[in-house]
């Protein structure tokens, strides 16, 4: 058989040989968490372009778009333990997620396009951070939790796109200004990426309530659980139902601090009494 | 050498109790790594498994990996929207990740429940007050004890029957009021922060405190005190060290005695905050005040001086519950008169332990806090009107305990116990007191 002949039909072979076995390591070597919660209808658009229901337990992929309806919402878990809920009306990409469980270590980076996301973070976004662009403005998110909405919620007043600040440290970025919200429960409402960021606010409740429930379950959606916890099950679950202690550290938190000033008192009636003994006069 | 050994004892104290009181904390959190690791893959794989989901929020807390915990939670409301426990127990995990915003609205989430029980809601009306407050740009709090408080000695009438007068031994005069001696008393502390708006977590802090005794018996011993400083706290690095604080402040206090005018003090200092990880913040310092004393008497103690003093404190929390502060000072005091003027060295040492109280219907815990405080004192000269030949030396140490229990959200009692002895080397200065405190407290 000739060289050529002989090259062709090896690299058929080989071609054939991985156009099967590809997509399954793939499948299995992209995984990057799993679909933890889902309320119809939520698809997912894998990166070769084909598209699937989301169900309970199914794998997520890299690269993949997660679309939600006016009615879907789905949770999203994480191997490097963060999650994230999509909202009502969605799109996002998962457009980078490297992780190395060992070192605890890697990075990750999401593109919202429409809806409403809520990301509570594992151990990459306590490392390198987290990315998360928009039209209007990239963030990064360190340590913590982020809500990004895009187009409003009932009870906001923000038409433009918000990003609320939960936990840690949240970074915008646009083409001409950088701002930092360090404060959890603030937030910033962008509605355009040549401006500078507005002053961020405090949230107002109403709206936090907005895009929770945004990213939730309504009514009779359960996320996709077929029997559904109840809080005799949390009862039995053996939380310490903890006393929690006063923020910071408020007057009296410290029964040190009486001693302290009773120790200053005492300071002062010492030295006075050790003259009116008459040691001088 | 007395304040030596006495120094060892009491770190020694203070190491074996926060070993002690420590360690069940930290037993606790390494046994749930792994744990956390084996129950993350099994819930990515089967989602609905409710008991590996309660394990893993039960081992994340447990790790301190609050965040971890609130997105298992939050997942179990996407199955079930009316779980109101789990709204509660994410209130109290956005809580203690300083998300007060957060926390409140799971919290009111939780109390607009109809199934809600009454120990829950307790709970809820008790942190709730406290979280609302926290999201305000202007906070206040404060804190006032009245009670009666006992002393052994409360004259700190030297152990001597002697003491030195003119550089002679003379007989002590006990024929007035002196020893042990009851009083009542009432303090108060008052803070507020004023937030600037920025998101540097900026404040304007002021603290007042106030102080008065009725002896009964030694009526020339009551004593009044009051102190405030006042100053803006700014964040250094807020992204890059988060904690990361620097304080300049203006500061004052005036004391009486017997009625009269004792000192009066005014200066300024400032301070930093280091916090390194989640469990130590390390807090420099340096002061300058002028004391001013009315009392020209050659043989008080103290005379008008300059203060300048520098320190540090340290504080490190042990675990959930516990917790270790260490504070160091040095004081140079400059005064009018050699004799009065003198090096303070002050070593304190207190360790707040956290406990439940016995009723389940208290919300907050009861802190009971060990401690232990060292000073040592050596003056410049001799007092003439004391001791020509001897420039005087003073070490003094005090150990004791003290707690805090509070009863509803607002009213409380409070006690301390302490043993205090003040060594010297002129007879005149060394004496011991016990002290008992207690009464009831009241915060907001």
């Amino acid at each position: 058989m000739p060289w050529e002949k002989r090259s062709r039909l090896l690299t058929t072979l080989v071609t054939a040989l991985l156009s099967t076995t590809a997509p399954l390591t793939r499948a299995l070597a992209d995984s990057v968490g799993s679909v933890s919660a889902v309320n119809p209808s939520a698809n997912g658009i894998l990166p070769g372009g084909s598209a699937r229901m989301l169900s309970l337990g199914q794998d997520v992929l890299f690269k993949e778009t997660i679309r939600t309806t006016g009615e879907g919402s789905a949770q999203l878990a994480f191997l490097d333990r963060s999650t994230l809920n999509v909202g009502r009306n969605s799109s996002l990409v998962i457009d980078e997620f490297v992780y190395n469980p060992a070192a605890g270590t890697g990075s990750m980076g999401l593109t919202l396009s429409k809806g409403v996301l809520r990301f509570v973070g594992g151990q990459i976004s306590h490392t390198a951070g987290v990315t998360i662009n928009t039209a209007v403005a990239v963030v990064g998110l360190r340590g913590g939790s982020a809500t990004v909405g895009i187009g409003g919620e009932k009870g906001g007043g923000c038409e433009g796109t918000i990003f609320i600040n939960h936990i840690g440290a949240l970074t915008l970025k646009n083409k001409v200004d950088q701002i930092a919200i360090t404060k959890p429960g603030y937030g910033v409402c962008v509605t355009d990426p040549d401006k500078p960021f507005p002053a961020p606010f405090l949230v107002p409740d109403a709206l936090l309530q907005g895009y929770l429930g945004n990213s939730g379950s309504h009514g009779d959606q359960h996320g996709g659980a077929a029997d559904l916890p109840s809080d005799q099950m949390t009862a039995r679950a053996g939380f310490d139902f903890p006393r929690l202690d006063p923020p910071g550290s408020p007057p009296g938190s410290n029964p040190f601090d009486i001693v302290t000033i009773i120790n200053s008192g005492d300071s002062n009636a010492a030295g006075s009494a050790q003259s009116q003994q008459g040691y001088g006069d | 050498m007395v304040v030596s050994a006495a120094r060892a004892a009491a770190l020694a104290a203070i190491s074996c109790i926060a070993i002690g009181v420590a360690a069940p904390g930290w037993a606790d959190a390494p046994a749930s790594t792994a744990d956390q690791s084996r129950l993350l893959k099994v819930i990515l794989k089967h989602p609905g498994n409710y008991d590996a989901t309660f394990a893993y929020v039960r081992a994340s807390e447990k790790l301190g990996d609050y965040e971890a915990a609130i997105g298992a939670l939050e997942r179990l409301l996407f199955y079930n929207a009316k779980l109101t426990r789990v709204k509660y127990e994410l209130g109290t995990l956005y809580y203690r990740v300083g998300s007060f915003q957060m926390a409140a609205t799971y919290f009111r989430q939780a109390l607009a429940s109809p199934d809600l029980d009454a120990e829950t809601r307790a709970r809820i009306e008790t942190y709730l007050p406290g979280t609302e407050k926290q999201l305000s740009p202007l906070r206040s709090w404060l804190f006032v004890q009245t009670g009666v408080r006992y002393q052994s000695n409360a004259s700190f009438t030297p152990f001597s029957d002697t003491i030195e007068v003119g550089g002679s031994p003379n007989p002590i005069d006990l024929s007035g009021p002196h020893g042990a001696d009851w009083n009542a008393f009432a303090l108060a502390q008052f803070a507020n922060d004023a937030d600037f708006g920025d998101q540097g977590s900026s404040t304007l802090e002021t603290r007042l405190t106030g102080y008065a005794t009725d002896q009964f018996r030694l009526e020339s011993l009551n004593v009044g005190y009051i102190a405030g400083s006042v100053g803006p706290r700014f964040a250094l690095a807020p992204s890059e060290w988060p904690g990361l604080t620097v304080k300049p402040y203006v500061t004052g206090s005036a004391a009486w005695v017997g009625g009269a005018p004792y000192d009066a003090t005014g200066g300024g200092g400032v301070s930093l905050s280091a916090p390194f990880g989640k469990a130590l913040t390390v807090s420099p310092f340096v002061e300058w005040q002028k004391a001013t004393y009315p009392n020209a008497d050659p043989t008080a103690t103290l005379g008008t001086a300059d203060w300048l003093t520098t320190g540090a404190s340290a504080g490190l929390r042990l675990s959930d519950t516990v917790s270790l502060n260490v504070a160091f000072s040095y004081r140079r005091s400059d005064g009018v008169n050699a004799w009065q003027s003198n090096d303070q060295f002050s070593e304190e040492f207190d360790m707040p332990i956290r406990l439940d109280p016995p009723l389940a219907s208290i919300g907050q815990k009861w802190t009971v806090t060990p401690f232990a405080v060292l000073t040592q004192t050596a003056f410049d000269a001799p007092n003439a009107a004391i001791d020509p030949a001897t420039t005087r030396d003073d070490s003094k140490w005090q150990l004791g305990v003290a707690l805090d229990a509070p009863l509803t959200t607002h009213l409380g009692l409070a006690a301390a116990v302490s043993y205090e002895r003040s060594n010297s080397n002129i007879a005149n200065y060394s004496y011991d007191n016990w002290s008992v405190v207690i009464g009831p407290t009241a915060r907001f």
